[in-house]
């Protein structure tokens, strides 16, 4: 990592702590580091290694890809899929395959956005199950 | 962004730091210019497409945006649509996400909803799919659609894992943001000005001449929306508030009074110093009193030097005219000089 980079690095890290009102003294107990070395990474005075960039960013809720290099990242800092606890249960209990899970997951994200007054709850398992038998004609074949 | 806007949270930062990136602007949310930046950018990225069709009404922008974006508009004005919409995306195209449509346009809440469809061939028209929901009225489908447009330009494209914009909220940065840029498209400067400005020749600016000006280029636009743009781009000084019974800010239930809260002022207003203080009492003689107590439109020529805060002070005194309408227990209200 070259100087630059370690210094925009290090104003990344500071900028997300600040959005979260945290002191260098909090985010580095989180992170399990040195207050003294978490300053000076976020003055680019320090290099960091990619384990110690993952505590940071632990510490900070956000994926590593947010510290380095936001092209490599999806808006909410994560780029794996993560399939909910509730849907996995019903996957279980209609025994889905993972491309009919996924399929089924992937069909509720595609309601992108709502604009509403309401809240977007997340959906316990009956949901799940409800929402595949809506839609399990129209599910690639499994 | 006029509006009271809330913290950005680490999400949200990461959400402004992608559209900046997405649209080629150098600030950060932080910096004082961003949102000028941004909507600019947005700008730069509409005005070859509309250079190239114009001239518009605000429909046709709204329509020739979402022919560039992939994005179509459908409706649902009953459970009849509903219906239709099913049979189309869910049974005919296969996309099993709008199996979550009907459950959500039986709430009265939910204004509008974006699909991106997943089994769309790269270009299709209807990649992405705004869900209008018009069963309580149509006040808000105009904005609606210029909302989700500008969440299409300003924003990336999705990736696998696509967000969810969760509650929509005026305060929240993103949403602000893009609803600063949605007025910019809605009512596009470069079509909706010379409008207003030829109206302005004639006629003083009350709700009968706003509604002349939406009719000329925007018929479905709401009278909120389109009295805060024609005050925008009065070619005088000019204001917009609403105003509605109420007790003080800090104690709801003291006091209570017809009180104010302005919409907007143009350029001029502010250098004349045409500005009315949010929560303050509108006088008892007023045009804006007259039309709470008689439920009719009033015009009249006041001096503002007769609105006074609590305290005592007087507002500068200027002849304005002023335009009031009753509207859903509101009264809705353009002061110019």
């Amino acid at each position: 990592m070259d100087n630059e980079h370690r210094e925009e690095v290090g104003k990344r890290i500071k900028r997300l702590r600040h959005a979260q009102d945290m002191t260098v003294h909090e985010l580095a107990k989180r992170s399990t580091i040195s207050a003294g070395y978490l300053s000076e990474v976020e003055r680019g005075l320090s290099a960091v290694s990619i384990d110690k960039l993952k505590q940071i960013a632990e510490g900070l809720g956000v994926g590593t890809e947010a510290l380095l290099d936001d092209s490599q990242t999806d808006v909410q800092g994560q780029n794996v899929v993560q399939i909910p606890s509730a849907l996995s249960a019903a996957a279980e209990r209609l025994n889905l395959s993972y491309r009919a899970t996924l399929a089924l997951f992937q069909g509720k994200k595609s309601l992108l956005a709502k604009r509403s007054s309401s809240e977007l709850a997340e959906w316990d398992v009956d949901e799940w199950v409800k929402f595949y038998k809506q839609v399990k004609d129209y599910l690639p074949e499994c | 962004m006029s509006r009271n806007v809330k913290k950005p949270t680490v999400q949200d930062l990461l959400r402004l730091d992608a559209i900046a990136k997405h649209l080629k602007v150098k600030t950060r949310y932080e910096d004082p210019t961003f949102a000028a930046d941004v909507r600019a950018a947005c700008l730069a990225r509409i005005t070859p497409i509309l250079k190239e069709h114009g001239p518009f009404t605000g429909e046709d922008i709204a329509q020739c945006l979402g022919d560039e974006l992939c994005l179509t508009f459908e409706e649902v004005h009953g459970p009849h649509d509903v219906t239709k919409l099913e049979e189309h995306y869910l049974k005919g195209k296969k996309e099993i996400g709008f199996a979550q449509l009907r459950g959500e346009m039986d709430n009265p809440d939910v204004d509008a909803l974006l699909f991106q469809r997943m089994n769309a061939e790269p270009g299709a028209p209807d990649s992405w799919v705004a869900v209008l929901n018009l069963q309580e009225g149509r006040a808000k489908a105009y904005w609606n659609k210029f909302h989700e447009l500008s969440h299409r330009i300003a924003e990336p494209p999705q990736r696998i894992l696509p967000f969810r914009r969760h509650k929509f909220e005026a305060t929240h940065p993103v949403e602000a943001l893009v609803d600063s840029v949605a007025s910019d498209f809605a009512f596009y400067e470069p079509v909706f000005r010379p409008i207003v400005e030829t109206y302005a020749k004639t006629y003083r600016l009350s709700f009968e001449t706003i509604e002349q000006i939406r009719n000329a280029y925007a018929p479905t636009a709401s009278l909120l929306s389109t009295m805060i743009a024609v005050v925008k781009y009065w070619p005088r000084p000019a204001a917009s508030l609403i105003a509605e019974f109420r007790g003080r800010l800090n104690a709801p239930e003291t006091d209570p009074a017809l009180r104010v809260s302005p919409q907007g002022y143009n350029e001029r207003a502010n250098r004349i110093g045409l500005l009315i203080y949010p929560n303050m009492r509108a006088p008892l003689g007023s045009a804006i009193h007259q039309a709470y107590v008689t439920n009719e439109e009033q015009n009249a020529l006041e001096n503002l030097g007769n609105w006074e805060t609590s305290s005592g002070k007087s507002l500068a005194a200027i002849d304005v005219f002023t335009s009031a309408r009753y509207l859903n227990d509101r009264v809705y209200a353009v002061l110019s000089a």
